[in-house]
């Protein structure tokens, strides 16, 4: 189990956790972070910038800061 | 009377839909979470008389974030009769717990599957028989951005739909396990979810290195459309105002005492014409901001900027809206409405003040022109460019830690959209609506003050030493002083809070000269080291009342609109007396 932010861009990780406090856990929820679920990174920012995410049919941009609180499983390279 | 809200998550389309519905005009942009204030409008539906109300966009019943505290509270307290549940239905996944949580509270409720064009385009359907047994609601499904499945939607919100006695055994349903139950039902998803032309558009427009100049040729062409359109059409007004005033005004008041003739016209008519010029302008700047936003590139946009905004304290969008205000602060100010959280939204507003805008440049083209050489006039322009973005950053680090977002930054990235003629027109109208509305009455009284300010005690030459202005000119040169500003400079500062713009016309009205001969004499009278810290000033105080009024009426806020007040007059000072005691120092 890793932080979403070792994802490669192109791979998938499956949701394992959320480390983030109760209130934004909730929001990333509702936002489709639930454990199971498929995340698929699209694209990095550079310099450490926001991820361009996407879960289910929704695409989303978070910042780094969020990213590491994601916990997932990586999956082997599924481009 | 009865009353209905609109509920469901941001960037549902449920702003959209109210418009639809209402036909009123009312804000919708592809941007999670676009409306700010409650709109609420009485409409007829079922032959009933009915309040329906449209409440922002929330993630979950019982979060804490500014909007979803005003949800609960309207629920609780506001005696809702019915809820029309509002979902993306591309996104229904996720959204049906929400809408189960929802339903569990007793209201009667229809679900409207809104944007049923997009879900089609991606391969989902679903059975919509199976979904309301399973969920007991109707479920309509409508495209509201081009009126899809209306006409069904007004017939089958006609169903008698009887209040939900939520019982305890409902009460206890865990909503995330009913809605997958549902969703494993009645839903059924094409084996690959994806916008081929959102992917390929991104892949250009989020490029790692193309990304940022595309950005900035498309903030480019939206200046150069809204400035090269506005100018003359802000001229034209103008015209249009100084018409009727050689016109009707000047023989409807000839008869009258000097003063009231003058309180007349170069006060409050001269008010509301400050306030119809910034019509144009806020008009034509919503059309193309409702294209950026409604088409998901400025959501891009953000992506882009974030990384370097998050170092100060703001974001990418803070970003977008600042260079806007190069144009002009005011509908950069009323853009951050996209903002959901107060802290961000403040800081925001805090920092917009300080683009150098189109009427400041005005003022600088001038006095450079006076003053400088060609070669020696582009830098020092350069320069004031260079000034504002400084201020900006400097400002926006200072107050970081006054207003500390402690709402995480989570932005979709909808896919591209075309907004629709209506969605444009609509937007246009209702922004400066909502400018006229709140601000004419707070700009026409600054108007008439700094009127009253020049032109009292009565039986002086408007503007002299003798007048109020003056007054306050000479007393406050101990402070002027040590920046190089003349009294007779700080009057026309003052006339400069009504517009920056008629800063050179206040100056004109001061020396009695016009034009060329105006710069000319100005140069004989003011060194160079005093004309640029006179422009140092000019570009960091407050900007101009309709700025003012439009940080009050966006943020609804006393103290952050006399923040933003005392600040630049603060800042100001101090840049300025930086540059000045270095330039008699070293130049001298």
């Amino acid at each position: 189990m890793v932080a979403l932010t070792t994802l490669i861009e192109g791979q998938t990780g499956i949701i394992q956790s959320l480390t983030s406090n109760l209130h934004f856990n909730a929001r990333l929820k509702a936002l489709g972070f639930k454990k199971n679920s498929l995340v698929k990174l699209i694209r990095k920012a550079k310099y450490n910038g926001p991820f361009h995410l996407r879960i289910g049919a929704t695409e989303i941009m978070v910042r780094a800061n969020i990213a590491e609180q994601i916990i997932i499983k990586s999956l082997t390279n599924s481009k | 009377m009865k009353k209905i809200a609109l509920i469901g998550m941001p960037n549902t389309g449920k702003s959209t839909l109210f418009n639809r519905i209402s036909g009123s005009s009312v804000k919708v942009a592809n941007w999670p979470g676009i409306t700010v204030d409650l709109y609420s409008v009485k409409t007829l539906i079922n032959g009933e008389l009915t309040e329906l109300i449209d409440l922002p966009g929330i993630y979950s019943l019982n979060g804490y974030s500014d909007d979803e505290i005003v949800v609960q509270d309207i629920l609780k307290n506001n005696g809702i009769d019915e809820i029309f549940f509002v979902i993306n239905s591309s996104q229904i996944d996720r959204q049906l717990p929400l809408a189960i949580e929802v339903k569990k509270l007793g209201f009667p409720m229809h679900i409207v599957a809104n944007m049923i064009d997009e879900s089609k385009k991606y391969g989902i359907t679903f059975n919509l028989e199976k979904m309301e047994k399973m969920l007991g609601c109707p479920v309509l499904p409508i495209s509201a951005k081009y009126g899809h499945g209306m006409t069904a939607f007004n017939q089958k919100k006609q169903t008698q739909n009887k209040k939900n006695n939520a019982s305890s055994n409902q009460k206890n349903i865990n909503s995330e396990i009913e809605s997958e139950k549902i969703i494993d039902a009645s839903v059924f998803y094409p084996p690959t979810l994806s916008d081929q032309n959102t992917s390929k558009l991104d892949s250009l427009f989020l490029h790692p290195w193309l990304g940022l100049p595309i950005f900035l040729l498309i903030i480019f062409s939206v200046f150069q459309i809204v400035f090269s359109l506005g100018s003359p059409l802000q001229e034209l007004m103008g015209n249009i105002f100084s018409y009727i005033e050689s016109t009707f005004i000047i023989k409807l008041t000839a008869n009258f005492n000097p003063l009231l003739n003058s309180f007349l016209i170069e006060g409050l008519y001269a008010g509301i014409s400050t306030v119809a010029a910034f019509v144009p302008i806020i008009i034509l700047f919503f059309f193309v901001m409702t294209v950026v936003e409604d088409s998901g590139y400025f959501s891009r946009a953000a992506f882009l900027m974030d990384k370097t905004m998050e170092r100060i304290g703001l974001d990418g969008r803070g970003f977008v809206l600042m260079l806007m205000g190069f144009g002009c602060n005011v509908p950069a100010l009323m853009g951050t409405k996209i903002m959901r959280s107060k802290e961000i939204k403040f800081l925001t507003m805090l920092v917009i003040p300080f683009s150098l805008c189109s009427a400041r440049l005005q003022v600088f083209l001038f006095m450079i022109a006076a003053f400088f050489t060609s070669f020696s006039g582009a830098l020092v322009l350069f320069a004031l460019y260079l000034l504002s973005f400084f201020t900006i950053f400097i400002t926006a680090i200072i107050f970081k830690n006054k207003y500390v977002v402690n709402d995480p930054l989570v932005l979709e990235l909808p896919p591209y959209r075309l907004p629709t003629l209506r969605q444009i027109l609509s937007r246009g109208w209702m922004e400066v609506n909502n400018f006229l509305s709140r601000a004419t009455k707070f700009i026409v009284i600054g108007v008439v003050s700094v009127w009253a300010l020049t032109h009292f005690p009565a039986g002086y030459p408007v503007a002299s030493e003798y007048t109020y202005a003056g007054m306050i000119g000479t007393f406050l040169e101990p402070i002027f002083g040590p920046i190089g500003i003349d009294p007779l400079l700080v009057v026309a500062l003052i006339f400069g809070f009504i517009a920056k713009e008629i800063l050179i016309g206040a100056l004109a009205v001061i020396f009695g000269l016009e034009g060329n001969a105006l710069g000319a004499y100005l140069a004989d009278l003011f060194t160079n080291g005093q004309a640029i810290s006179f422009m140092i000033f000019t570009l960091i105080y407050t900007p101009c009342i309709s700025t003012i009024a439009t940080i009050k009426s966006e943020s609804k806020s006393l103290s952050l609109t006399m923040y933003s007040l005392i600040w630049s007059l603060l800042l100001a000072w101090v840049m300025s007396f930086i540059f000045y005691q270095s330039y008699k120092y070293f130049v001298y």
